[in-house]
């Protein structure tokens, strides 16, 4: 079974946002929640580098160990999904997120911070598959359609990549071979506590 | 003899019930709160996350 | 050297001109440009920086943080530390107050009652304890379901019955706090003066509270176990109250760092408090005889009074007038 994972070249990334707004579109996704967000180091200095980053689906994931209610499950390709109708909106798996992928409706803790929202590798949640109602909780259901995630599909520098996790790993050790460098496959060591050596 | 134990707890209900009835309405929306003054061309949208999924549903059981 | 031409002057100031204007360019060593020169691998990045922050266009500070590997530091803390010390604290200290009601009993069980009542604790005073430990008791349940739920009732209760429970304890433990907070204040104003150390602290102390050692040490309105308990208990609900501002703000006042941090210090006070309070829960009720009544009423046994707490009947006795105790003998009074 594949492995799904995501990497973004930092050395193509160029900061268009165009994965952000890909994402928005495809799952409709309300102002305030970023499932998807480019940051950029070094801004305006040399090595400026941006990334695109979004929930890792990490191995032994952090927010899925540390959730009161155990609200967080693994499909078997490796993604980590959560069911919105047994989050308590705690907010914990943001504190555990070596990302920040975690997204919240409400700012403040009084009572429930609401359903905690994430990006789901297109892949939607417990619901039957791309039913109304997992579009309305999840977004769309792209895996199940046999299509990978908006965000890396139509990425134009192909900076960002989305798939089973040797296979992206190869293309990413092909380029670095190809043109010489490469920053790293960011966040692979916290996320899947291994790296890609080139 | 209960009465110093029903008027505390009784007091105690009364304010976690009147604190829960008015905090939860100074929370701040992300919509409002990590959105730009930009264009406005829609609502923020309710998909994903409910249109005040646990709001609502507090109020009805309430 | 000869005056150039005019006709050749334009092409050569040209040429002076480019060349001045690639003098930056040639200064750096020619060939084959590396554009990761001063790019940083994530791995150099992460080891001088704690986490990776950067600039982002959306309006949420949180969200420029790229990567905080603490976060996995958090989910040992959650997932190992707090649950493990948490079970074992609580789990001992339930054994040694077995053990030690196996050993000596229930105390004060030889005093014997005068069959007189005095006031000990007044209205306000017994209400606003019990108004607080009506929030501690929520507070504490719904705290260990944070921890424990999914490891003890889960499985019981069903995944999606625990999830609705869990709500309602989330709901409770927000809400609950704020009449806790104000208890403690309260607390704080009835108690505090008669909570500072005084001279009869150090001896009750040494003398073990008069359960270990030797005679029955004197004591004012508090003894100096009850104003252990007093400090541990304002210090430990300020503690907590801090720290669970904190947490109902998120990232008002600190960086999610700070947040784990709060989230760390919270629980662990959390739990190391409910063990105090099981300890004065049992003290206060199976662990002495007479004590319940202080807090149940608010009178107790004018003997039970002389016994624990003599300075204070004493002191009681001189302030008040005649006229409210008759009875009182008039060898007792001078004291």
């Amino acid at each position: 079974m594949a492995r799904m994972k995501f990497l973004c070249d930092a050395d193509r990334c160029i900061e268009c946002n165009a994965c952000v707004t890909a994402c928005k579109n495809e799952h409709d996704v309300p102002w305030g929640i970023n499932r998807r967000r480019v940051i950029t180091l070094n801004d305006g200095k040399l090595g400026e580098r941006s990334i695109s980053m979004a929930c890792m689906h990490c191995e032994d994931a952090p927010c899925a160990a540390v959730c009161p209610v155990d609200c967080f499950y693994r499909t078997e390709d490796g993604v980590v999904l959560h069911s919105k109708d047994m989050c308590i909106g705690c907010g914990y798996c943001f504190y555990a997120c070596p990302f920040g992928a975690p997204q919240y409706p409400q700012v403040g803790n009084f009572g429930s911070r609401g359903k905690m929202d994430k990006c789901t590798f297109c892949a939607g949640g417990p619901e039957e598959d791309s039913t109304a109602d997992e579009y309305r909780k999840y977004g769309r259901n792209r895996l199940a359609e046999g299509k990978l995630p908006l965000c890396a599909e139509m990425c134009s520098t192909k900076s960002l990549l989305a798939g089973d996790g040797e296979m992206i790993a190869q293309i990413y050790r092909e380029r670095v071979r190809q043109r010489g460098y490469g920053s790293g496959a960011w966040g692979w060591r916290t996320a899947y506590r291994s790296d890609i050596a080139v | 003899m209960m009465r110093a134990i029903l008027t505390g707890s009784a007091i105690a209900i009364l304010l976690a019930v009147a604190v829960g009835l008015t905090l939860p309405s100074a929370r701040e929306p992300a919509y409002r709160a990590f959105s730009a003054s930009s264009v406005r061309v829609d609502e923020p949208g309710e998909n994903l996350v409910g249109h005040s999924w646990e709001t609502s549903r507090l109020r009805r059981e309430f | 050297m000869r005056i150039a031409p005019r006709g050749r002057l334009f092409p050569i100031l040209g040429m002076l001109i480019l060349l001045f204007l690639a003098l930056p360019v040639t200064a750096q060593p020619s060939g084959q440009v590396n554009p990761t020169a001063a790019a940083q691998q994530e791995r150099q990045l992460l080891q001088e920086m704690q986490k990776l922050e950067g600039r982002i266009t959306l309006p949420q500070r949180q969200a420029a943080v790229l990567e905080q590997p603490q976060g996995r530091q958090y989910q040992d803390v959650h997932e190992r530390l707090l649950p493990w010390s948490g079970a074992i604290i609580i789990l001992s200290l339930i054994a040694v107050l077995a053990a030690f009601y196996l050993v000596k009993g229930r105390l004060g069980r030889d005093v014997k009652d005068s069959g007189r009542k005095i006031e000990r604790f007044n209205f306000l005073e017994r209400a606003n304890h019990w108004m607080t430990a009506t929030c501690f008791i929520v507070l504490a349940l719904t705290g260990l379901n944070y921890i424990f739920g999914k490891r003890l009732i889960m499985s019981l209760v069903g995944p999606d019955g625990f999830a609705t429970w869990s709500q309602w304890a989330k709901y409770a433990h927000n809400f609950f706090s704020w009449p806790f907070m104000v208890g403690i204040l309260v607390m704080i104003l009835l108690w505090l003066r008669d909570n500072l150390p005084n001279r009869y602290d150090w001896e009750w102390l040494k003398s073990g509270g008069g359960i270990f050692g030797r005679g029955n040490p004197d004591a004012a309105r508090f003894n100096a176990g009850q104003k252990l308990f007093f400090w541990a208990v304002v210090l430990g609900g300020i503690w907590l109250s801090a720290t669970g501002l904190l947490l109902l703000f998120p990232f008002v006042w600190v960086d999610i760092n700070g947040m784990q941090v709060a989230q760390y210090m919270h629980a662990g006070m959390g739990i190391l408090l409910i063990a105090v309070i099981l300890s004065h829960i049992y003290i206060g009720t199976i662990g002495m005889k007479g004590a319940y009544d202080a807090m149940g009423d608010g009178k107790v046994d004018l003997a039970w009074a002389q016994h624990h707490h003599r300075i204070w009947v004493d002191e009681r006795r001189s302030r008040q007038t005649d006229s409210e105790q008759p009875a009182r003998p008039a060898s007792q009074a001078g004291e």
